[in-house]
């Protein structure tokens, strides 16, 4: 056993040793918009039609081209008016004869490519992949220099040539531009054709697709798309036309949607490769997409409509904000994601510009449970408080559990005192102390879930709630809970970029300090608890924010549907006029019917906003000109230059 | 030996077997994927979701679920990742190189470092040496590694700027990595040692050949050192299974690619192929580490009779 015990000793050391060897082994100004409209009027002719057809002219300017269809009894005249558009576009940047050097981006999150729209749920190819400029869409909005809003309604051409409205809005037919080349590394693969852009498109429609942007659309954009006489032509059925529809179909800069795929890949290369093998037509050619890790590309070499002046893009994934704070100090990094808080210090520290992209979120509190809703059209069951027990329990428990913030629909009486605990514990949040010491400065208040910031024309000094520590003891008095009572509030903490944990942790302290509640403040992630935001069994009052767009159509979110709540739901009269904006043109009675939502939203405190947190971005002077859009994510690397 | 090994790996398949249901159900406890995926806008029919889940395989009851994943894990077939979108066990392998690297090579080092200054401690006793290694074992097992490892990105990236501060590299990218991973099971190591050195230096043998004039390197490398090292030893294959399962937060603050961060994502993901394949993947490590624990008992401990 002795020499046993020597031997495996030995042989313990040798195999310690191997398994070492084995392991180590191992700038333009931007020109402003100018529409120049004729109309002629024609006495006797009745306008009947409107076709809009857009056609690019060059590479930074576009002419749009509106066909007024007149009609005159027993014939049809044309005529045909002009606008002409120059839109600067982010490619207009002269081009870079010769692509150098490399930029490296710090985000803390990577996801992995899925590229194909029914697999699609995080959006990678419509998202990140046109951001990163890896996929290109059919349209894009007008660029604006953030934080400005972009046009929701006026789009430029990108792969999509040209397009044309029907008159009686039933189909939108895109003419795809000639010439434009898939990325060629992984195989030859051709120019994107029509049948590109309908495969891509329907591949999102069919049955089982949990991809991301099919989910957004409205159904009657969900009919199917076809190719006719060479072009791509999107059916519009039942549920009506989204006159917004640059926003859902296109890559257009905001929450991009569709990044237009190759059918021809798919085929040749099959799903299995295909789903992480990019194959685009973006100014930048992947070289290696790893989720969760990095993403590094390439310049695709004379690409239509780009060139990039960095040669290699490099974005990498760092997790905790420390290490992404310290690689952009030791200059590892050019452009970092980082909260406010951590801003004032790393600026002064490498005398880097801070850009916020996207629309900031108001971080609101969702008074979980109130679901008012009476119908819900798309539910198995459509009457909704005839089922709260079945169908809707974060109600029926809440109720049943005497929650204080939830009140009854039917009790006008439990409705007041609810919307007085609301607005008591609405109004104990002294916001601007959150946005000075919480956010660092980087911020700004809130009152309204729907993003009606006080910066904002529309917005009304009557939602605005005042820091009033007296008033709010009153309402508790009022509403029958004099000496307080429990209540959770839910914050996750793993999506900092839209949602401030530590604003949740502020109200907590707050609700204690002034009015003496028993709070619990839950930080368990948000996939922990988001399930109950579908499955309507949420209770919990929680901190969400979405950063609406000015006439956006909300109420979706608001009003009883089968999928995510952010647990409340709105009368049906009000939600009535909210989902007028999923076919009303007009913008301004977009927003008006925004606002409507908003006042009744703010007189019954369903949601209290209290700050909006911004998607912030750090570079570094090395990189001298950058024109991003306003999307939410590091996005338009081929507008980078950086500095000799 | 042979009838305790084929008894030990009948057990550890009834034991992986019961770890999975467990990690099986839990998974599902937060609730239904879908649920995750759904857009704050989503405009979803009730038909539209149950065909997403008859495309998950969601539509069955939850034991069925678990039996055809059993049955499929066993033919090598995890199931595709719902947050990658692919085969579940081909993501565990591109991940498992990271780690294995980072964890190998802090363990290495923690063996190498904690179990000599372990030796050197007993000997020098109460001496200077002695409370060096104390005070290195004490620093690596009050600190948390989180602390420890932006500590270091701030004084050896930031400050000296002698490091990178994240990511897998080339050799300067593992420095701090390993440190971080290592010193704590380096101070426990260090602690048994210096505890089963003492015990064996007070023992009557010893006294016996110092009193014969054995020389003191003798006494120490012939007679204590190998009669100390079961604790230790035994020890290090437990701890080299935590090395291999439990580097999420090394390999988050550093951004390291490996299967902690495969794990955190699946968790937060709701990927329940993910988390169970890899609850599947860590509990064999792990199983297998205990197995060549008692295996090493036998080979070090001729008194230790295994069966």
């Amino acid at each position: 056993m002795k020499r046993y015990f020597k031997f495996n000793i030995l042989g313990l050391s040798a195999l310690l040793m191997a398994l070492t060897l084995a392991i180590t082994a191992c700038t333009n100004e931007v020109e402003v918009i100018k529409e120049v409209e004729v109309i002629k009027e024609v006495p006797g002719e009745t306008i009947t039609k409107e076709v809009e057809v857009i056609k690019e002219v060059k590479g930074d300017t576009v002419e749009i081209v509106k066909e007024v269809i007149k009609e005159v009894p027993g014939e049809t005249v044309t005529v045909t008016k002009e606008i002409q558009v120059s839109v600067p576009v982010a490619a207009d940047l002269p081009a870079a004869s010769n692509p150098k050097g490399k930029l490296t981006v710090a985000v803390p999150l990577v996801p992995p490519l899925v590229q194909l729209q029914s697999l699609d749920a995080r959006g990678t190819v419509g998202g990140f992949g046109i951001d990163w400029n890896i996929f290109e869409g059919i349209v894009r909005s007008q660029w604006a220099p953030p934080p400005t809003v972009p046009s929701q309604s006026t789009y430029v051409p990108e792969i999509a040539s040209s397009w044309e409205i029907a008159s009686d809005q039933s189909s939108i037919t895109f003419t795809i531009r000639d010439g434009i080349p898939w990325h060629d590394d992984r195989g030859d693969f051709g120019n994107v054709t029509a049948e590109d852009v309908v495969w891509t498109f329907n591949d999102s429609f069919k049955e089982g697709s949990t991809g991301n942007p099919g989910e957004q659309l409205p159904p009657g954009h969900k009919v199917g798309w076809e190719v006719v006489d060479g072009k791509a032509q999107m059916n519009v059925g039942a549920g009506g036309f989204d006159p917004l529809w640059g926003m859902l179909h296109g890559g257009i800069g905001w929450g991009a949607t569709y990044g237009i795929t190759s059918k021809k890949a798919y085929d040749e290369m099959g799903e299995d490769k295909f789903l992480t093998d990019a194959v685009g037509t973006g100014p930048y050619v992947v070289d290696a997409w790893d989720g969760h890790d990095q993403m590094t590309a390439k310049t695709s070499a004379g690409h239509w409509r780009a060139t990039p002046r960095v040669e290699t893009l490099q974005v990498i994934e760092m997790p905790e904000q420390g290490t992404r704070e310290a690689a952009m100090l030791t200059g590892e990094v050019e452009v970092a994601q980082m909260p406010g808080k951590a801003l004032p210090n790393l600026v002064k520290d490498t005398g880097g510009k801070v850009i916020t992209l996207g629309q900031p979120s108001p971080n609101t509190i969702y008074w979980s449970g109130n679901y008012w809703g009476e119908t819900c059209p798309d539910c198995a069951n459509t009457d909704v408080q005839a089922n709260l027990e079945a169908d809707w329990s974060g109600a029926h428990e809440g109720l049943e559990n005497g929650y204080a913030w939830i009140g009854n629909p039917s009790d006008e009486t439990s409705m007041e005192n609810a919307r007085l605990v609301r607005w008591a514990l609405s109004m104990a949040i002294d916001r601007q102390k959150i946005v000075d010491t919480v956010l660092g400065g980087f911020g700004e208040t809130a009152y309204v879930a729907s993003n009606i910031t006080p910066d904002r024309p529309e917005f009304s000094e009557e939602w605005r709630v005042p820091y009033d520590v007296a008033g709010a003891k009153q309402n508790l008095i009022d509403a029958g809970y004099p000496d307080g009572f429990e209540i959770t509030l839910w914050s996750a903490c793993n999506l900092p970029a839209i949602w401030d944990c530590e604003i949740a942790d502020a109200i907590g302290e707050m609700w204690i300090d002034n009015l003496g509640l028993d709070v619990t403040v839950d930080h368990a992630d948000y996939a922990v608890r988001r399930p109950e935001s579908v499955d309507k069994s949420m209770n919990t009052p929680w901190l969400h924010g979405i950063g609406w767009l000015p006439g956006q159509s909300i109420a979706n979110f608001y009003c009883a549907h089968p999928g995510h709540l952010g647990g409340v739901t709105l009368p049906d009269d009000i939600c009535a006029t909210g989902k007028q904006n999923d076919v009303e043109a007009d913008m301004d009675k977009r927003i008006a019917n925004n606002v409507a939502m908003t006042e009744y939203m703010s007189h019954w405190q369903t949601q209290s906003a209290v700050a909006t947190v911004g998607n912030y971005f750090i570079y570094s002077p090395s990189i001298v000109e950058w024109r991003p859009y306003m999307t939410g994510y590091f996005n338009s690397p081929e507008t980078i230059v950086l500095s000799d | 030996m042979g009838r305790f090994i084929t008894r030990r790996l009948i057990s550890l398949v009834v034991v992986v077997l019961g770890i999975t249901l467990v990690v099986f159900m839990l998974s599902r406890a937060t609730g239904d994927p879908r649920y995750l995926y759904m857009s704050s806008y989503s405009r979803i029919t009730s038909e539209e979701w149950d065909a997403q889940g008859r495309a998950m395989g969601l539509d069955k009851p939850l034991i069925v679920q678990y039996l055809v994943w059993v049955k499929n894990a066993a033919q090598g077939d995890f199931g595709d990742s719902v947050h990658f979108r692919r085969n579940s066990l081909d993501l565990i392998l591109k991940f498992l190189p990271a780690t294995l690297q980072l964890s190998g090579i802090s363990f290495l080092c923690a063996l190498l470092i904690g179990v000599p200054l372990g030796v050197l401690s007993a000997v020098k006793r109460t001496t200077g040496w002695d409370y060096l290694g104390r005070s290195f074992a004490l620093l690596g097992q009050a600190a948390p590694p989180f602390w420890i490892a932006l500590v270091f990105i701030w004084v050896f990236s930031v400050y000296l700027g002698w490091l990178p501060t994240s990511r897998k590299g080339d050799w300067t990218h593992y420095v701090m990595p390993v440190i971080t991973l290592g010193w704590l099971p380096a101070a426990g190591l260090l602690r048994l040692t210096r505890s089963s050195m003492l015990e064996v230096l007070d023992s009557e043998y010893v006294k016996l050949a110092r009193a014969k004039g054995v020389s003191t390197t003798t006494i120490i490398w012939k007679h204590a050192f190998r009669n100390s090292l079961i604790a230790p030893l035994t020890y290090a294959a437990v701890l080299l299974a935590n090395f291999l399962t439990g580097t999420v937060v090394v390999e988050t603050v550093f951004a390291w690619p490996g299967l902690g961060r495969l794990s955190v994502m699946a968790a937060l993901n709701t990927d329940f192929p993910m988390i169970t394949g890899l609850a599947l993947v860590f509990s064999v490590i792990f199983l297998l580490c205990s197995l060549a624990a008692d295996i090493l008992y036998a080979l070090l401990d001729p008194r230790i009779r295994l069966g």
